[in-house]
C-alpha cells in the first residue's frame, strides 16, 4: 500500500533511470552495452518551484532529462547547452541559433551519435524537461556524481535573465 | 520473525500519531496517483478559449488517462504545458495531429496568414477557439505531444454553464 507513495516521492523528489544508448558517451555508458549506467535524477527543483509558480533553474551544462519532444511517453537524457534569449553557434552551420522564448538547446557528449537539438530537434521547449541527473548509482564502480560542463566558446551572447524568471503571460 | 515483528512494532511505540499518519501519508500518494493518471481538477483563465471557456475562472475536470494513454483525438480541447512560458499550463484545442496538415489561421501578429503546415511526428497543433485572442501554435509552431497533460472533459462552474465539453473540429479552420 506505499507504492503509491512511492510513485509520488519519485516524480516530486528523486527518481532512477537506467540510461540507454551512446549518445551521452563518455558520460554515461562510456564502454558501451551491456551494462548499462543507471542515474539519481532531481526532480523537486522542477517540480517543486513549477508548483509554486516559478520557473524551475536550470543552468547551462547540467544533463537534464527530458520528455523526447517527438516520441510520446519516452524520455531523453542530455547535456543542456544554451538557454532561451542565447546566441549559439552550432559546429557545421554558418547561421548562428538563436534560441527563442521558453525553449532551450540540448545535445549529446557523443557529438556523432546523438539525435539532439542539432541534428533533430531544433531549439527543445524548457517544459519537458523533467529534472536532472545528478549521480550514476550502478554499476558500483562507476558510481558518482554527474559532473556538470558547458562546451566552452559556443554561446556567443548569454541571456543573464534566461534562469528563474518570473511568469508573465500566459494566454 | 524477529525483524518482521520490529517493523510492525517500530512506528507505534515510537510516535503516538504513527497510525494517522501512515494513513494520511498513503492518502495524499493515491491522491496523487489519481491526480497524475486519472483526473484532476483545474481553473482556467485567460480569453484565448472564448466562448467555449471563459476568462474569468472556469472550474474544468482534467481527464489525465486519455492524454497518458494517447487517446487524444483531433477537436478535443487539452490542457497543455505552454511552449513559451516553462511549466505554465495552457488549454487550447487539438487541431492536427501528427501527419496532418493544417491551415495557419492569421493572427493579431500576423495578419496574411501562415499558408498550410505539416504536423511532424509526436507533434499536436494546438489553437486557441478565441483566433483573435490566443497565443497558440501559430505562433509558437507545432507542440510535443508529450507537452499535452490531459483532455478537458467537463466545466463544473459557473454552475449554470455546467456540461460536457465537446469534441468538435472546427471546420473551416481544418484541412
Amino acid at each position: 500500500m506505499w507504492a503509491p507513495c512511492y510513485f509520488a516521492f519519485q516524480s516530486y523528489g528523486y527518481s532512477l533511470h537506467v540510461v540507454d544508448g551512446l549518445s551521452m558517451q563518455p558520460t554515461f555508458n562510456p564502454t558501451g552495452e551491456p551494462v548499462r549506467d543507471r542515474v539519481v535524477v532531481e526532480r523537486w527543483r522542477v517540480r517543486a518551484l513549477a508548483l509554486l509558480g516559478q520557473v524551475g533553474r536550470y543552468s547551462r551544462g547540467d544533463v537534464v532529462l527530458l520528455r523526447a519532444p517527438d516520441r510520446p511517453g519516452e524520455y531523453i537524457i542530455k547535456r543542456l547547452v544554451a538557454l532561451e534569449g542565447d546566441w549559439l553557434y552550432v559546429p557545421g552551420r554558418v547561421d548562428v541559433e538563436k534560441i527563442p522564448k521558453g525553449h532551450c538547446w540540448v545535445e549529446g557528449d557523443n557529438v556523432a551519435l546523438s539525435a539532439d537539438s542539432r541534428t533533430r530537434y531544433g531549439p527543445v521547449p524548457l517544459s519537458l524537461v523533467e529534472g536532472r541527473a545528478r549521480v550514476v548509482f550502478w554499476p558500483p564502480w562507476r558510481s558518482g556524481r554527474v559532473a556538470a560542463g558547458e562546451p566552452i566558446g559556443r554561446l556567443l551572447v548569454r541571456n543573464p535573465r534566461a534562469i528563474s524568471r518570473a511568469r508573465d503571460d500566459c494566454s | 520473525m524477529a525483524p518482521v515483528r520490529l517493523l510492525g512494532v517500530l512506528p507505534k511505540a515510537t510516535s503516538l500519531f504513527g497510525r494517522e499518519l501512515r494513513t494520511l501519508v498513503k492518502a495524499v500518494g493515491v491522491a496523487h496517483l489519481i491526480h497524475e493518471f486519472v483526473f484532476e481538477l483545474s481553473i482556467a483563465y485567460g480569453p484565448s478559449m472564448m466562448p467555449t471557456i471563459d476568462s474569468i475562472g472556469d472550474v474544468l475536470v482534467v481527464d489525465k488517462w486519455s492524454a497518458w494513454r494517447r487517446k487524444i483525438e483531433v477537436g478535443d480541447v487539452v490542457l497543455a504545458l505552454s511552449a513559451r512560458t516553462p511549466h505554465d499550463r495552457i488549454i487550447k484545442r487539438v487541431l492536427g495531429m501528427e501527419g496532418d496538415i493544417v491551415r495557419v489561421l492569421p493572427t493579431s501578429r500576423r495578419p496574411e496568414g501562415g499558408g498550410k503546415q505539416l504536423v511532424p511526428p509526436g507533434h499536436v497543433w494546438l489553437q486557441g477557439d478565441n483566433t483573435l485572442n490566443s497565443t497558440d501554435s501559430r505562433d509558437f509552431g507545432p507542440v510535443p505531444y508529450n507537452m499535452v497533460l490531459g483532455r478537458v472533459v467537463f466545466k463544473i462552474a459557473p454552475l449554470g454553464k455546467m456540461g460536457f465539453i465537446e469534441r468538435k473540429i472546427p471546420e473551416p479552420w481544418y484541412g
